[in-house]
């Protein structure tokens, strides 16, 4: 049962598409936006830190 | 293992950003002598108050504008309750427990470090501005954590 | 690409017992957990003052034990033996189901120990319980049982990994069973240090066998645990994140190589960092606390890739349902189902969270926010939010299919409910501690305005915020245990599935990942290289120790 699944399940997957050719623009923008947050909020408080000292 | 482009470009700018940090962090620790109070020296919990200087707690003029105060913390307060200094002047704290552990906090300012029993912590502060500085503790203490405080006026 | 064949149980009736066992513990202590915590909220913005026979220390105690060390380790047991049962044939065989229950009884014993010395107020230290304030023995021997019987979930995971490994041999484990042997590994490890604390400093000195407890040692024993503590409870949110929501969405597993890298990363780098929970102690080095900032930072980087995987997965599966240009892939997701909905926003308030918790872990400007409610802020937007909204929204679909029920539209459209009291509340809630942490307010303090000092009077607005937050938490809380109810008795009966993603096309993934004697071989040197010199340093170079003090 297991087995058969399996190899089915390979072979379906043999004629999928290689992620190469995904679209991930989207989540390019998106990851630099957190990028962007952390960026942002460190410089915020190390700006703190160099004011209070 | 396969990556996406865009994922590689993240990763890289994300590492890349994290390396600056440490590079920054870095140079103001250690080029510019701002490392977190990370003072070694030690002393017997149970004989605070026989061991000099603690023994007299209280502010020792080094200089016009400087000054070391040696401080205790303890279930619930600190020694000494009050103390003053003028405008501009420097100081040096130095704080152990004669009992748990407490923490040291000047709220606005970087003086921010834990007081453990059996250790000595230090930090400096010049005090530009005139006011009655509040000194906190930020460690749980005990039933009187919340009242643990006091002031340092500068004048 | 869905092969569950219907019909089949998603996990069968005894393995399910044992899943839905361990989950009630744990939503039995966050209801009583988030009791507390409404309560301290209302007594810190000066709202309520508490009735003589407790105080705030008390309830905080409780607080803190119940949520972070009750709640989260009994749903993450729950949990993950569950899902390491749905992908290895639908059961746990009778000695891995052994060592689940073995595991159940000696952890809630401890419970039951922990508990009751919290309630006679013979156990008021925080669930940090830091020398030399000295609890009840049995607070301490409650602590052991509880991490030790853990352990057991832990084994009953291993021993289902290697039945599996046997009965299929040179074949890639699956990533649900992958990620929780990797999170049990880190449990067992990280778990160590603290049992040492325990077992031979704080039991002895608390029961007179010992005069004196070296405080710098306890404390390094307890953070050695205490930051792969805080990935403990990540990861399991994170395989809900990577396996769970992607089936949810009718989407894929981004990469199966990717995420099983993250997860390595998370193991070997959660463990040698911390002094960053110490950057304000004496006693330690300025060179080796920036040996372990170090190491954190590095820690970042498996969760900047997962921060990428998601969004892929979001935008993959959205763009086949028709979602066009830039972000119209975002239109796509289902936004009304709740199993997708709360852990989402979980993981949005995971990047404010990760950005705070680099703050945090950044040596020197750790004095901005050390020990003020910043902190509490932090971790009340990780554990408290991203991790417990990703429980909550696992909690929508586990216990209907543990139960052999369904998640009807109107629990659906209640759990949606749910999901924003609970988001609203923690967002007020952590923004104002953030903001109130940046000015210098200090975490865990009773009500007090600092003998009416101005700017201790000044904090007193955005500590009312506080509480408002936590009343909605508190709403929250009890509209999502009155659903998880219906969900386990009431519900109509039916097939629930239990969500497991695959990836899309064939993966080849290095077999190396699973090669697990090299992983913990590196893991033991990083902790090696990272402890070794400190702690030979603090056994050997230490101030004459602390005698048990209790100023409660």
């Amino acid at each position: 049962m297991e087995t058969r699944t399996d190899t089915q399940r390979q072979m379906d997957k043999a004629k999928k598409p290689q992620p190469e050719s995904q679209n991930l623009k989207g989540t390019f923008i998106a990851v630099l936006l957190v990028g962007a947050i952390i960026l942002l909020s460190w410089f915020g408080v190390f700006g703190l830190f160099l004011g209070r000292a | 293992m396969h990556l996406h482009r865009y994922e590689k470009i993240w990763l890289s700018l994300g590492a890349g950003g994290l390396a600056l940090f440490i590079v920054l962090l870095c140079v103001n620790a250690f080029a510019m002598g701002m490392a977190p109070p990370s003072n070694m020296e030690m002393i017997d919990p149970a004989k605070v108050t026989e061991t000099p200087p603690f023994d007299n707690p209280g502010l020792k003029k080094l200089s016009d504008n400087e000054y070391d105060a040696y401080m205790t913390a303890f279930a619930f307060g600190f020694a000494p309750n009050k103390m003053e200094v003028p405008v501009g002047s420097k100081v040096n704290f130095h704080v152990t427990s004669p009992d748990v552990v407490h923490g040291f906090q000047i709220p606005g300012t970087n003086v921010n470090f834990m007081v453990m029993p059996g250790h000595i912590n230090s930090a400096s502060y010049t005090f530009d501005k005139p006011g009655e500085y509040l000194i906190l503790c930020n460690e749980y203490c005990g039933a009187g954590h919340q009242v643990m405080a006091t002031t340092i006026i500068v004048k | 690409m869905n092969h569950t064949t219907i019909g089949q149980a998603q996990v069968d009736r005894p393995t399910a017992r044992l899943s839905l066992a361990y989950v009630w513990v744990a939503y039995a202590a966050f209801g009583l957990a988030a009791l507390a915590g409404m309560l301290q909220g209302m007594v810190r913005g000066g709202l309520v003052e508490l009735p003589s026979w407790t105080n705030y220390y008390q309830i905080l105690t409780a607080h803190g034990v119940l949520m972070a060390l009750i709640f989260t380790t009994y749903f993450i047991i729950g949990f993950l033996l569950s899902g390491v049962a749905k992908t290895t044939g639908g059961s746990l065989h009778g000695t891995a189901r052994g060592l689940g229950w073995t595991g159940w009884v000696l952890m809630t014993v401890g419970t039951a120990m922990a508990v009751v010395t919290i309630v006679t107020n013979d156990a008021s230290v925080l669930y940090t319980f830091y020398a030399p304030l000295k609890a009840s023995p049995y607070f301490y021997i409650g602590a052991a049982l509880l991490v030790v019987g853990s352990w057991f979930g832990g084994f009953a995971i291993f021993s289902s990994y290697r039945k599996w490994r046997r009965e299929n041999r040179g074949k890639l484990s699956p990533l649900f069973v992958y990620m929780s042997v990797t999170t049990f590994v880190l449990w067992l490890i990280a778990t160590v240090p603290v049992a040492v604390e325990v077992l031979f400093q704080l039991i002895p000195w608390s029961l007179g066998w010992t005069p004196s407890i070296n405080v710098m040692l306890s404390r390094t024993l307890f953070w050695f645990f205490g930051h792969p503590l805080v990935y403990f409870w990540l990861m399991p949110a994170y395989i809900a994140w990577y396996v769970c929501v992607p089936r949810v969405i009718g989407g894929h597993v981004f990469s199966d190589s990717l995420a099983r890298l993250a997860f390595i990363s998370l193991l070997l780098f959660s463990m040698p960092v911390g002094f960053h929970h110490q950057l304000m102690e004496p006693g330690i080095s300025a060179g080796w606390k920036m040996i372990h900032v170090i190491l954190t930072l590095i820690v970042v980087v498996p969760s900047l890739m997962t921060a990428f995987s998601m969004f892929a997965t979001f935008e993959t599966t959205g763009r086949k349902k028709g979602g066009v240009g830039l972000f119209g892939w975002f239109k796509k997701l289902p936004w009304s189902d709740v199993r997708f909905f709360a852990p989402f926003v979980g993981m949005l308030f995971f990047i404010p969270a990760g950005a705070g918790g680099i703050i945090n872990a950044s040596n020197q400007m750790n004095a901005v926010v050390h020990n003020t409610i910043f902190v509490t802020g932090h971790f009340h937007i990780t554990v408290g939010a991203a991790v417990a909204l990703t429980f909550f929204g696992v909690s929508y679909w586990l216990i209907p299919v543990l139960t052999g029920r369904t998640l009807t539209r109107t629990a659906n459209r209640m759990g949606m409910v749910q999901t924003v009291f609970w988001s609203v509340g923690m967002f007020l809630m952590s923004f104002a501690m953030h903001y109130l942490g940046l000015q210098g307010t200090p975490r865990r303090t009773d009500y007090t305005t600092y003998m009416d000092h101005p700017l201790a009077l000044g904090w007193m607005d955005y500590q009312r915020v506080m509480a408002f937050g936590g009343g909605l938490l508190f709403v929250a809380a009890v509209l999502l245990i009155l659903i998880l109810g219906y969900l386990t008795f009431y519900a109509p009966k039916g097939k629930t599935e239990y969500p497991i993603a695959e990836t899309e096309a064939e993966q080849h993934t290095p077999r190396i990942l699973e090669r697990w004697p090299v992983w913990v071989g590196v893991l033991l040197f990083l902790i090696v290289m990272a402890y070794g010199i400190p702690i030979a340093d603090q056994l050997t170079h230490n101030p004459p120790g602390s005698p048990p003090i209790r100023t409660w």
